[in-house]
Formats: C-alpha cells, structure tokens, sequence
C-alpha cells in the first residue's frame, strides 16, 4: 500500500516537477510570475486529444507535436503579455498573463466544451505488478519521458550558447545586455522552452488520469508556483525536487487521510515551510 | 499656501451620491438593480483590496477568502444559531479581520513572493476548508435559506431594499477607506511600500502598520462578504475561489494600483463587463479576457493611476 | 555622554566589517568618521542605528543600552540618519517626505484619522507648519508640491535631512551627504549642518569623504581602516597622524 502511493505520488510529482521548472526559468530571468503557464499546460494537452482522437495521429507523434505548440505559445505569450511591459510594475505583468489565461480557457471551452474528455489508450493504461505494487505503463512513460526532458533541458542550460545566456540573464540582466547577449531572444526561448515542458506536463497528465477539460491546467500551475517557490525560486533541481515532495505528500495524505486533504496538503506545507525557511528550501538569500 | 476654492471631488462625489440615492426611482428594472447591487460589493472588496496591494504593497492573492469568512460567519450565524442581522454583519467583518490578523502577524514580514504565495496558499485553505468541513459548511451543497435581513423594524426583502442597504455601506466603507488612505496615515502606508528601511530609521513600526493595513482590507472583504450572503440567500464556496481573488485584484490593477477612484472604476467595469457583453454569449469572458490584457498594455498604471488620482483630489474649483 | 559604542564588532561570514570599536560622541559636538572605502563606516552607521545587529559589543544612547532594539525602537531614542544611497520615498511629496519624520510621535492614529477628530486636524496642522519650518531650514521651500523623485540630486540629499530632522533627533547621523553635490551645494550643506548644530542644538555623527567639508566643519575625527579604529582627535591632529596618511597615501594606486 505505502510503496503504491509512492509510486503514484512520484509519478504525480515528475509532472509538477516539469511544470514548475517552466515557472521557474520564466522567473529566473524576468523574476515574474506568469499566471498564464497553467493554461499553456491544459493547451498542450488539447492539442494532443485532438490530434489522437480527432485525427488518428499517433499518440508519441501526438505528444511531439504538442510539445512544440506548446513552445510556440510560449513564445507568443511572451511577445504580447511581457515584451510590452519589461519595464512596467510586475502586477501589470501578472494581469496581462491572467488576461490571456481567461482568454485561453474560454477559448478552449468554446472550442472542446467544458465537459471530460478522455483518448483510448489501452496499451498506456495498461499495467504490471511489481514486489506487489501495480505499476502503469503511463506511470513508466512519466518517468523516462521527466527524465529525458530535464536531462535535455540540462544539456540546454550548459552546453549551448542559448543555455548561457539564459542564466548569464538570470544573474544580472543588465550586465548580460552589455555584454552582447541578445536579451530579447533569451528571454524568448526561455519562454519556448518553460512553456514546452509545460504542454509536455499537460499530455502526460491528461493521459494519467485520462482527463482533458479547459480548467484542468489551474491546479497544476498553482502547484507547480508552490514547487518553485518551495524549491527557493530560482533553482532547477530545487523545483525538481519540491515538485516531487508535493506528489507524494498529496497521495499520502489523499490516501491516509482523505481525498478532502490531499489538494490542501500542498498549500499547507508551503506555509509551514515558509514560517521556518523564509526563503525556502534550498534558496540562497538573494541579494535586495 | 492654501487655494480657496472647492475640491472638484467633493463634488464629483455628491453628484455620485444623488444619483445613488435616486438611482431605484429612475430605473426600475430588478434585474438591473440586481447588477449594481452585486458592483457595489465588488467595490467594496476592491477598494478594501486596495488599501492591502495598493496602497501598502503586500501582494496578496487570496482576498475572497476574506470575502468568503464574512459570508459564512454571517450566514451561519443566521442560518444555525438564529443571530439578528446586524450581529451577523458585523460578525462577519470582524470574524475576517481576525483571521487576517491570524494570517497577518506571522507572514507579513515574509517578503515579495513569499506573501504572494502564501496569501494563495492561505485562500486555497480557506476554500478546501469549506468544501470539506461538511458538518459545518455543508459543503459543495453551500448554505441555503439564508433570511432577510431585519433590523430597527425594517425588513430587508426587495431588490430595491437591498439596493439601499448596500449602497449605505458602500459610502460607509468609501468613507473610511478614503480617510484612511488619503491621509497622514495612508502616506505612511506608501513610505513603507517605497522604502521600508527608511521608514523604519524615522521611527515607524512597520510591522504594525503593514498588519493594520491587512486587518482593515480583511474587514471591510468580510463585511462585503456577510452582505453579500444575505443579498444572494444562499453560498456555496465556488464564490470564493481562487479565480475570484484574482478578478479582485484586477479591478484593482486595471483601475490602478493605490488609487481609490481607480479602484472603484475597475470594479464598476469588471463587474459590469460580464453583463455588457452578454450579447456574446458564450464569447463573453473571452472578450473580457481580452480587455484585461488591453487595458493593461495601454495603460500600465492602470486607468486612474495613483498620482493622477491624488492630482484629481487636489484640484479646486472656483476661488484661485 | 551622548552616544557610545563598546567593543562593537559586525562579521560577514569571514569579513571583519567592524572590528572592536570603541567611540563616544559627545553632546553638542559635530563628530566625524573617515577612512578609505571599505573601512567599515557604513556599517558602522548600520549598527548604530539598529539597522543591522553586531555581532558582538554594545550600544548607549543617553546611558540606555539599545543594542538589540529594532530601528524604529532606535529612532525614537533620538538617533535619525540619512543614507549613502537615497532613501527617499520617491512616490511622495517632498513635503509629505518631511512630515513622515514625525507622525511615529505624533498623535495621529488610526482612529483619529478616520473620526477626522479635532486632535486630527489639530495634529495636521502641527506638523504641517513644522514641515514647513524644515523646509525652510534645508532651502526646499520652492520644492513644495514636487515629486521627490524629481528633485535634483543635491536637493534629494538635503530632503533627506530635512526627513531626519523632522523626527526631532538628539543626534543626526549623515552617510556622506556632500556626495555628488557641487561647490556652491556643498557649501549651503555646510551652513544647514552649523546651523543644524548651533541654532537647533542637534549633535552631528558625519561620515564624509569630502576632506575640505570634514575639516572645516568637526570637533572630533575617528579615522577607521580595514574595520579597526586607527586614530581619533581634533583635525589638525588627524591630517598629521602618520597612520592615517598610510591609510590614505598607501591605498593609493
């Protein structure tokens, strides 16, 4: 029993995980909170419904291509939302993104409609024992697909120029202009990549719980907020590893408490942590 | 030093306030009146907002649950225990103070991001907690049944009757909320946004302060909250989610942060748009989504920023 | 004695900031501080006023320990500063600036502000004149009703002690004020600090890089170098000191 709920618990955290490390690059180089990545994730997710159920594509060819829209619309977020206000207060930011996070989920209820929508397939949903634990094929697909992702994303960050002008960015934006680093296609790309693995937690948690509905990308961005800011803000491995803790406390506490508790329990760790770490977990104090 | 003269905004605000008062003779319509009605709430939770994210700079992201506290005190209180309409109102704003004061005292001093985030995570609480404490709150179910209001012999039961009520705790709330914040007091609240060390080195208590300018727009969320349980007769917790904390944040974005005239055109049009746009049916909140983002990248500071309102508020008429 | 400082010493993980240092200012006195950059004088400043606690050492004011009390606490003991980077509140009035130096002893509270009481409206214009008053003293009359922020920079320095005094201070502890200031600034600072001193009976702790300044307006100089105290006396006993000329000469690149 306790070894299951690990097991679900990690694979409901490798998703956070991805969506938070999209939130936390964003903030890493603008230091914004951009409320419409929640919607980014349940976009990316559409996209591969309607490419499997509507279109017949199939579902590894699916999820590639959501992944890339996915990136798409972070680019264009970030040229509407945060471009035009870079030198605005951050609130402005924050309702221009909660505008196009309306905007998104209306659209999406006008075009798939508010109900469930789930695609059909067996081979994913299908599972094995394991030392008595059932374990998904999805539950498997999670893990290798959070894994390669993040290992990507690290290959991004230190072995190409893009990757070291992004974190040149997140140290000193100011400094990095001056030193020639284009900062507008960084601060573009950052927006491409956090918002791929965004779509690419969209489809794979979708397919978990075999559910797709234009609100189903709030929660998860409220979550993977909470992971960053567990994970102190600007730290990939920190948003990793804080995703990670709120999926497993979530299906503990779902499972030996109740289903009531399991989506407070997130919140209620933040604030305990955020009483006694008043920078988070693994956050350095950053300079004010 | 001094121009004599009138300030233009004190009559701006009696022309507001006989239109206030005439309002129910000159349109009839109850489900217009239905509309306003809910507006002025939404004022009030605005402004009250205002003063916390405005006025003092504490980020905060979870005011319906203030909202929400008042309308539960108060319908519980009315619906189980049989408690008289004013001691439920009140009741209600008190019982949001206080929890504001509970939530206060130990986060304020977090800063930035970390009050953002944990004033989400304490309005997420807040609503779980009435979704899931079913012995009480009855939860998705809401409570029902909620009764008119009643007080010094009159029976609060028309659309009209409640339009005046609101409307006397609505100038009630503009009253104090103004005080406070176009004053000494409210310039201290502004220090301690713009530079908090150096209002600390003069002497101030910033602490104290922040948590006051917290507990006041908790308050005055909580008495909206307890009129708007006895104006709706029935809530349930989907009144006060997470998504209804960031509409009343963008009336108050969008109207412009700090600003108190702001503050109550981005309510008046926030509220309003849903219904304007009624017309586009199912497209109507994707216009409304729009207009956030359009507003704001027109004006950054919002419609009435803080500086032109407290321009607006120094200009005289007549005299020199 | 006014203010004193015993064995104060402040750490930042392996730097030594402030390094067992003793000094006293006296009543009435202008009081300088000087040494190279990074000698540890702001710093020193931060502790005095609470901004930052030593890590070891203590602190008096008028006899009464106020080591560990927080800013505000500190404040309303009598010590008021300005800082080496303004802390102006932009936002605001250059008279409002002013006369937020002295709500925290007035008797404005939050009740009387919304009752707009008689003790209100009388505390208003109390401490509007006042204002005013200061206004005059640091020469920002004609800047009523502007934007702090909008000041020129010299004048932004001088709103910042014109902030500090509103608080009605024993001891007015300045962070390099002539700093970016021209001649003809620097020498109405100057006037406003004799002034400040002789006619308002306000004791001056003054950190200065400008020598002519500091020369010709201290009592007393205590010279820190490399967080130590090295040297304290009358002026022409500084400029003679040998180690403060090392200090200085051989800093030099």
């Amino acid at each position: 029993m306790f070894g299951q709920q690990i097991v679900n618990g990690l694979a409901l955290g490798l998703t956070y995980s991805l969506t938070a490390i999209g939130f936390t690059l964003i903030f890493g180089v603008l230091g914004l909170i951009n409320f419409a990545h929640g919607e980014v994730y349940m976009m990316g997710a559409f996209i591969a419904f309607t490419l499997v159920a509507f279109l017949g594509v199939n579902y590894f060819v699916a999820f590639l291509l959501a992944i890339a829209f996915s990136g798409l619309m972070g680019y264009f977020l970030e040229l509407i939302a945060f471009r035009p206000l870079r030198n605005a207060i951050p609130e402005a930011t924050l309702i221009a993104t909660l505008g196009v996070s309306t905007f998104l989920k209306e659209f999406a209820n006008i075009i798939w409609g508010p109900e469930v929508h789930t695609i059909n397939t067996p081979f994913l949903s299908s599972s094995f024992a394991l030392g008595g634990i059932q374990i998904s094929v999805i539950q498997i697909v999670i893990l290798i697909v959070s894994v390669l992702l993040m290992w990507g994303l690290q290959l991004i960050l230190y072995k190409t120029k893009t990757g070291y002008a992004i974190r040149a960015i997140s140290q000193d934006m100011g400094a990095s202009y001056l030193m020639g680093v284009n900062v507008d296609n960084t601060i573009a790309m950052t927006f491409v990549i956090g918002s791929a693995l965004g779509g690419a937690a969209g489809v794979l948690m979708g397919t978990y719980y075999g559910a797709f509905y234009p609100t189903m990308g709030y929660m998860p961005g409220l979550k993977a907020f909470v992971a960053m800011v567990l994970g102190g803000l600007t730290s990939i491995p920190g948003a990793v590893i804080g995703g990670i803790i709120l999926g497993i406390s979530e299906t503990l506490a779902g499972a030996y408490i109740s289903a009531g508790v399991q989506d407070a329990i997130s919140f209620l760790i933040l604030i305990l942590i955020l009483l006694f770490f008043p920078q988070g977990l693994s956050g350095k104090k950053r300079s004010a | 030093m001094e121009k004599r003269g009138f300030y233009l905004y004190k009559l701006i605000a009696l022309i507001l306030l006989v239109l206030g008062i005439l309002f129910p003779l000159l349109v009839s319509d109850q489900y217009v009146i239905r509309i306003i009605n809910m507006t002025f709430i939404y004022i009030i939770l605005s402004m009250s907002l205002n003063l916390i994210t405005g006025v003092t700079g504490q980020f905060h992201l979870g005011h319906a649950a203030f909202y929400g506290v008042g309308a539960y005190i108060a319908a519980l209180l009315s619906v189980k225990l049989h408690v008289s309409f004013l001691f439920a109102f009140i009741a209600g704003g008190i019982g949001a103070g206080f929890i504001g004061l509970l939530i206060g005292l130990p986060t304020i001093r977090l800063r930035d991001i970390y009050l953002t985030v944990t004033t989400l995570g304490f309005g997420e609480i807040v609503r779980l907690i009435l979704l899931n404490w079913v012995s009480v709150t009855r939860g998705p179910m809401g409570i029902p049944g909620i009764p008119y209001p009643e007080f010094f012999g009159i029976k609060i039961m028309s659309q009209i009757d409640f339009y005046y009520l609101i409307f006397f705790v609505l100038i009630l709330s503009v009253v104090v909320l103004f005080r406070i914040t176009y004053s000494r007091y409210g310039d201290i609240l502004r220090a301690i946004r713009e530079n908090e060390l150096a209002a600390k080195t003069l002497g101030i208590n910033t602490t104290i302060y922040k948590v006051t300018a917290f507990v006041i727009g908790a308050l005055f969320a909580g008495l909206a909250g307890a009129l708007f349980a006895y104006f709706s007769a029935y809530i349930s917790p989907d009144s006060f989610t997470f998504a209804e904390s960031i509409n009343i944040l963008a009336m108050v974005v969008i109207g412009g942060l700090g600003s108190m005239p702001g503050a109550i055109l981005g309510a008046v049009i926030l509220a309003l748009a849903p219904e304007a746009f009624r017309f586009l049916a199912e497209y109507r909140m994707v216009v409304v989504g729009l207009l956030m983002l359009g507003v704001i990248l027109w004006r950054h500071s919002g419609l009435i920023g803080e500086q032109t309102a407290i321009k607006f508020m120094n200009m005289k008429i007549g005299g020199k | 004695m006014l203010l004193k400082g015993e064995k104060l010493i402040k750490r930042f993980g392996g730097l030594l900031a402030v390094d067992n240092v003793d000094f006293e200012v006296k009543k009435g006195e202008i009081f300088g501080l000087i040494g190279p950059n990074g000698a540890g004088k702001t710093t020193l400043f931060n502790l005095i006023t609470g901004v930052m606690e030593p890590t070891a050492g203590s602190i008096y004011i008028d006899e009464e320990e106020v080591t560990k009390l927080p800013p505000y606490e500190i404040a309303n003991r009598g010590i008021s500063r300005t800082f080496q980077e303004i802390k102006l509140f932009k936002a605001l009035n250059v008279e409002e600036n002013v006369m937020l130096g002295m709500v925290s002893n007035s008797k404005i509270g939050l009740l009387n502000t919304i009752l707009h009481s008689g003790t209100y409206k009388r505390e208003k214009r109390r401490i509007e004149e006042r204002a005013y008053n200061i206004l005059e003293i640091v020469g920002l009359k004609h800047r009523i009703g502007w934007q702090a922020k909008n000041l020129p920079y010299g004048e932004q320095r001088m709103l910042e002690i014109g902030r500090a005094l509103a608080t009605s201070p024993k001891i007015l502890a300045l962070d390099e004020p002539a700093a970016g200031m021209n001649e003809q600034e620097s020498d109405k600072l100057l006037e406003t600090i004799n002034y400040i001193r002789d006619k308002m009976d306000i004791t001056i702790f003054i950190i200065e890089h400008d020598m002519k300044v500091i020369m010709s307006l201290c009592d007393r100089i205590m010279v820190m170098d490399f967080g130590q105290k090295i040297a304290e006396g009358k002026p022409s006993e500084i400029q003679n000191n040998p180690l403060v000329i090392e200090a200085y000469l051989g800093r030099e690149e």
